[in-house]
């Protein structure tokens, strides 16, 4: 037994034992990604490239070009115009704690999407469990069909005509993405339009009557934009509940797609720096 | 320290190795929680530490971790952070400004021992994350600024979630998330355990915070869940719940708290004094990145 009473006069093994994780975050790039996905509602040319652009660390950006939709737009994030999908190597029976995040915030001011552009430019960013060794078909899924895809995005629209303002919204499969007005802002002024999104999710293994059953089961995203007043305080967040079953030998993909969620408007570039951090 | 798997494996061009389904279930990444690699903290308000059988008493029992936690007096009990009998600290060496998604997960395979003391006197069992400056471990008090500060002098931010067991005479359990100087309250309703024959007590927790660095450089821990798996009365164990936490919790805006380490804790308390010893046994597991 140990006297552990006073703070000061305490046990303690020799030197810090770092729990650090053996790998830094994966810096995402077109030229890493496995899959290059072409959507079949959104009518909208949209392409993937590696940016020139770097922020202060050398990261670079992955720039999205998205050509404005003229007859079907996205309305759900397997309606998307492209896909690109990363193969994490996880699979379901791993149960891996899943964080992704895109920065934009030291974007050049070229490469951020215009208030004016009705089209309503959307990304997103997010991961989907499909069976390994055939590429992940998002259209039509639910995203909680565990024969097929179960799948989970942020999505972030940019612009609204008026103002503007980034809005989010973390949603799965075919549902209805719903951007509300009421969502954080981003600033008008040169130099504070850049933003931070993030999404972190938990899977858990059920112990349903001695048998593995991995569950996707709680989700929650962070949206921080400069606000009007380019303060940066701004936060929206958001989170999902669904308790998703994930077949165990279900591989785990990232993906990162684009549309427009209106059609007209004018074709856009968007860049951000994304990253993921599963384990 | 045990490596479960490699990190650096994301974007494999390789199949993963499949991992023997056995308890507890899968593949389990991050890193294992060893005593060895802990420090030891007391707490410096109680004095129930008068001889070498009071207190707490931590085990590492294979890949579990087993503490006991001796029954408090003087009308001494747990109803912070702050106040709980004994504590483990862990440095997972990664910073604050590196924004880390930060997990921590406590399986039980026997659970919690169902002795029956249950209900006034129940065992308090909390795991979270605190942040404080680099080579501090052996420093951090989290009472050094009372019990209800969010901040302290010798570190900088927390968050944590308690697990509540034998809470009546089905030993079932009640889980809170909470942060800095809160109280330990708002509880869950019961995860049931089977607690009839044939009985099981495996619970899973999985307590998942999300540190963000905001655009005006304020850090801050924000989104917070904690997701689990119970036996429920059928003892089936397809039962889950999850809890959240709406306050985000600011670590400050000055630079120098951007290179806080995250640590992690474990604590355990009492809910009041009396009552008798109660053990919990587990393993615990940890992401941050």
């Amino acid at each position: 037994m140990i006297n552990n009473k006073q703070g000061s006069e305490l046990y303690y093994t020799e030197g810090v034992a770092y729990l650090r994780a053996e790998s830094e975050p994966l810096i995402l790039n077109v030229d890493n990604a496995m899959y290059l996905s072409g959507g079949v509602a959104d009518d909208a040319t949209v392409s993937f490239a590696q940016s020139a652009s770097t922020d202060g660390s050398g990261n670079q950006y992955i720039k999205i070009t998205i050509g404005a939709s003229t007859s079907t737009a996205t309305t759900s994030i397997d309606e998307c115009a492209n896909y690109l999908f990363w193969d994490t190597g996880f699979k379901g029976y791993h149960a891996p704690s899943i964080a992704l995040d895109m920065d934009c915030s030291g974007a050049l001011e070229s490469d951020l999407v215009t208030a004016t552009n009705s089209g309503g430019p959307l990304v997103v960013f997010g991961w989907c469990w499909a069976a390994a060794g055939s590429a992940p078909m998002m259209y039509g899924k639910s995203g909680r069909d565990s024969s097929d895809v179960v799948n989970t995005g942020l999505a972030w629209k940019m612009g609204n005509g008026s103002n503007e303002s980034v809005e989010t919204d973390l949603e799965h499969g075919n549902t209805n993405l719903g951007f509300a007005s009421t969502n954080a802002n981003r600033g008008t002024d040169d130099g504070c339009r850049g933003f931070r999104n993030k999404i972190i999710a938990n899977s858990l293994i059920f112990d349903n009557e001695g048998i593995p059953d991995v569950h996707y089961y709680y989700a929650a995203s962070l949206s921080n934009t400069p606000g009007t007043d380019c303060g940066g305080e701004n936060l929206q967040e958001k989170s999902k509940n669904t308790k998703d079953a994930i077949p165990l030998n279900h591989k785990l993909y990232v993906f990162l797609a684009a549309g427009n969620f209106a059609t007209g408007g004018d074709a856009c570039t968007f860049a951000g720096i994304f990253r993921a951090r599963i384990k | 320290m045990k490596l479960i798997r490699s990190g650096s494996t994301i974007i494999a061009t390789a199949p993963q190795q499949s991992g023997s389904l056995v308890w507890p279930i899968g593949i389990h990444n991050g890193r294992l929680l060893h005593l060895m690699d802990s420090h030891l903290s007391g707490n410096d308000q109680f004095d129930i530490v008068t001889n070498n059988q009071d207190g707490a008493e931590w085990t590492q029992i294979g890949e579990q971790i087993q503490v006991a936690s001796t029954a408090s007096t003087n009308s001494q009990l747990t109803n912070y952070l702050a106040t709980h009998i004994s504590y483990r600290f862990w440095d997972t060496g990664v910073k604050v400004k590196e924004n880390p998604a930060c997990t921590i997960e406590f399986t039980t395979k026997a659970g919690a021992v169902p002795y029956g003391n249950y209900g006034g006197t129940t065992l308090y069992q909390t795991m979270g994350f605190v942040t404080a400056p680099e080579g501090t471990i052996a420093s951090i008090n989290l009472r050094d600024a009372g019990n209800t500060a969010n901040n302290g002098v010798s570190w900088g931010c927390s968050r944590w979630s308690t697990m509540r067991w034998n809470v009546d005479a089905g030993y079932d359990m009640q889980v809170a998330l909470r942060q800095g100087g809160a109280t330990v309250s708002s509880f869950s309703g019961d995860y049931l355990s089977k607690h009839t024959d044939p009985t099981s007590f495996r619970y899973t927790f999985r307590h998942t915070e999300m540190v963000h660095t905001r655009l005006d450089g304020d850090f801050r821990f924000t989104n917070g869940f904690i997701t689990v798996n119970y036996p429920g009365t059928d003892g089936d164990g397809d039962y889950s719940a999850v809890k959240t936490i709406a306050t985000d919790s600011t670590v400050g805006a000055s630079g120098d708290l951007g290179d806080h380490h995250i640590y992690v804790f474990v604590a355990v308390g009492r809910k009041a004094a009396g009552g008798d010893v109660q053990t919990i046994k587990g393993k615990y597991t940890v992401w941050v990145k």
